[in-house]
């Protein structure tokens, strides 16, 4: 639909008209948010405003409109920003503190972001309802839960609620991936790059993970794909999930009753000594496992014990990233397990 | 000897007499909207107060519509103000019926563009001295119910029928039909409007907010609520705003905040009904 609709823009718009960004109308005294960008035609006599029509952050067509010329916000760059149709979206954000002169940051998507995400810790100028506007821009995730929960508390028992946390994940532009390379890069460089501009980023901001998927800006992929492909090969890539999953963890993200079920992510954790979890939660889900093989009785805290000594140990076999070592891996768990049914028989 | 095969009577007086034939109406809230700036000031003072002298009647004046959110910020359909409008609901016990000033059955600001046959005035259409029951009498006389007022349908038959008694009834039943087919007429040609001498005190039932709003550092909630307590908040375009990140403009803020309003009052009839 899209495609079509940009087609359709493109050939009635064929001679290509250059549209030039002037800025913004300004808004009202101690706002702060998103507001149109305004163009100019490029070569017409008559100044006229335009803003921009988007499908999914591309330019589809541009609306005529009427601006009160004295509350205009010109750019203070004299940058000539120039857009066409079939060109990325333009994003303003304006801030106005009191009656002052507004803060204007503009520009694309890859240019507005690193903008924006060092006004996020920023005491002035933005409540929590901003940063979460932005927070959502960005799609950082673990960020726009937090606000949100702020948020709902601030507004408990009116009838205003912020459901932030959802909405990022069942946006429609969210594309099913089976590339694990381009979800896992995404995330470390996205990650990085972020966390120059504000040193508040954390990975479960970059990335979500939850029973399913993983989720990084537009991609989510298979959570047991990722894990079982990825996960292990490379010690920074694990720092980074172990990171995120101790994040998931505490903030009940990925429910530990459903790692039980899912073999990649429990020898990751069965394999990976920084995550923060308590020593009932991996118990629990030691016995949940184990329930799956044999009808295994033994009880969770024996098990507990077992499993300490296996990653105390350090012949215990490397969890690497292909199936059949991930198999070796379960058949050793597996083992251990019948042994310790024997010897109670 | 008269020229007039009948006197005509005003509509004022088919209003009072409509008001003494129904019992138990329910009255819907009278909705004032205005902008950020004026709603920090209102905030400030506790009430309603006119900025300046009407330019019609040149006197001060607030102005309500009945049961809609009819007034429109902006100066055309088609401009960007970055100001979205703000719409306050009053329920009609919370005001003082001596500061009523006048009722018409359409926003007494348009009136010069709703093409009126020459020689009738805005007069012809006001209850100028209108009471508690003025209200429901109009909504009586001209609508039959408050349904069919929100659905904009008037009582033709009924009206046409009483037509030889008042003539101006026969041409509110043309401005009704112009408006019909005229988008430039807009809502609040099927609006009543009422017109109060101020000051107001600022006692809402509801508010009903852009959802950008909440992003102004003025806004504290809980402040809010300890000034004004039982007032509802609610929020218009949630979703729209975001999903169109800056990119509305003034009549989009506008039909999303009159839905929303349309959401309570229908709330608020389902709740007397049930």
């Amino acid at each position: 639909m899209s495609y079509t609709r940009l087609i359709i823009s493109s050939i009635f718009n064929w001679n290509t008209s250059v549209y030039q960004y002037v800025g913004i109308v300004s808004p009202p005294a101690g706002s702060s948010k998103f507001v149109a960008s305004l163009f100019i035609k490029r070569k017409l006599f008559k100044k006229r405003y335009y803003i921009q029509e988007t499908d999914n952050e591309k330019i589809v067509s541009f609306r005529e409109l009427s601006v009160n010329r004295r509350k205009l916000v010109e750019p203070w760059q004299r940058l000539s920003l120039v857009v066409r149709i079939g060109d990325d979206a333009v994003f303003s954000y304006a801030s106005v503190i009191d009656n002052e002169k507004p803060t204007l940051v503009f520009g694309k998507r890859e240019y507005i972001e690193l903008e924006l995400v060092k006004m996020l810790d920023d005491t002035e100028g933005l409540n929590d309802h901003s940063k979460l506007q932005i927070a959502k821009f960005l799609r950082l995730y673990k960020r726009t839960q937090d606000l949100s929960n702020n948020l709902n508390n601030i507004y408990r028992g009116s009838k205003i609620s912020f459901n932030a946390g959802g909405n990022l994940l069942s946006e429609k532009k969210i594309k099913m991936s089976e590339d694990d390379d381009l979800i896992l890069n995404g995330i470390i460089n996205r990650y990085q790059v972020l966390k120059q501009f504000n040193t508040g980023i954390q990975v479960a901001d970059v990335a979500y993970l939850d029973n399913e998927s993983a989720y990084c800006m537009d991609y989510k992929i298979p959570i047991d794909l990722l894990f079982k492909k990825v996960i292990v090969r490379e010690d920074t890539v694990k720092r980074i999930f172990t990171k995120l999953m101790n994040s998931c963890l505490s903030h009940k993200s990925i429910r530990i009753s459903e790692i039980s079920s899912k073999n990649s992510l429990y020898f990751f954790l069965i394999s990976e000594r920084e995550l923060e979890i308590n020593q009932f939660e991996i118990e629990s889900i030691i016995s949940s496992v184990s329930n799956l093989y044999d009808h295994y009785d033994q009880s969770v805290v024996e098990t507990g014990i077992e499993v300490d000594k296996q990653l105390g140990n350090e012949n215990v076999p490397e969890v690497t990233a292909t199936a059949e070592q991930e198999e070796g891996l379960l058949e050793d768990v597996t083992s251990i397990i019948k042994r310790k049914e024997k010897h109670q028989l | 000897m008269s020229f007039f095969r009948s006197k005509s009577e005003k509509l004022e007086t088919l209003v009072d007499k409509a008001a003494s034939e129904i019992e138990g109406f329910i009255h819907l809230p009278l909705c004032h909207t205005t902008t950020e700036g004026s709603f920090y000031n209102i905030l400030e003072c506790g009430q309603l107060s006119a900025t300046e002298i009407d330019p019609i009647y040149k006197e001060p004046l607030i102005y309500f519509f009945y049961g809609m959110a009819s007034y429109i910020v902006g100066k055309t359909p088609n401009n960007y103000e970055g100001d979205p409008p703000i719409t306050f609901l009053f329920a009609i016990d919370n005001f003082k019926t001596s500061q009523l000033k006048r009722i018409l059955p359409f926003d007494s600001g348009g009136f010069d563009k709703y093409k009126v046959k020459k020689g009738y005035t805005r007069e012809n259409f006001s209850c100028n001295s209108p009471h508690a029951a003025s209200l429901q009498g109009i909504i009586k006389l001209l609508y039959g119910n408050n349904e069919s007022y929100l659905k904009t349908k008037i009582a033709k038959d009924s009206i046409l029928d009483k037509s030889q008694f008042c003539w101006v009834l026969r041409e509110f039943v043309r401005i009704h039909d112009n408006a019909k087919t005229n988008q430039n007429y807009g809502y609040q040609a099927f609006s009543v409007e009422l017109q109060f001498v101020p000051n107001i005190d600022f006692n809402p039932t509801y508010i009903v907010l852009p959802y950008d709003f909440l992003g102004n550092m003025r806004w504290d909630y809980k402040s809010f609520c300890e000034q004004f307590p039982g007032v509802t908040v609610e929020l218009y375009g949630q979703k729209e705003i975001e999903e169109k990140e800056g990119n509305l403009i003034a009549s989009e803020y506008n039909m999303l905040m009159r839905s929303k309003v349309e959401e309570i009052i229908k709330s608020i009839i389902g709740t007397h009904t049930n």
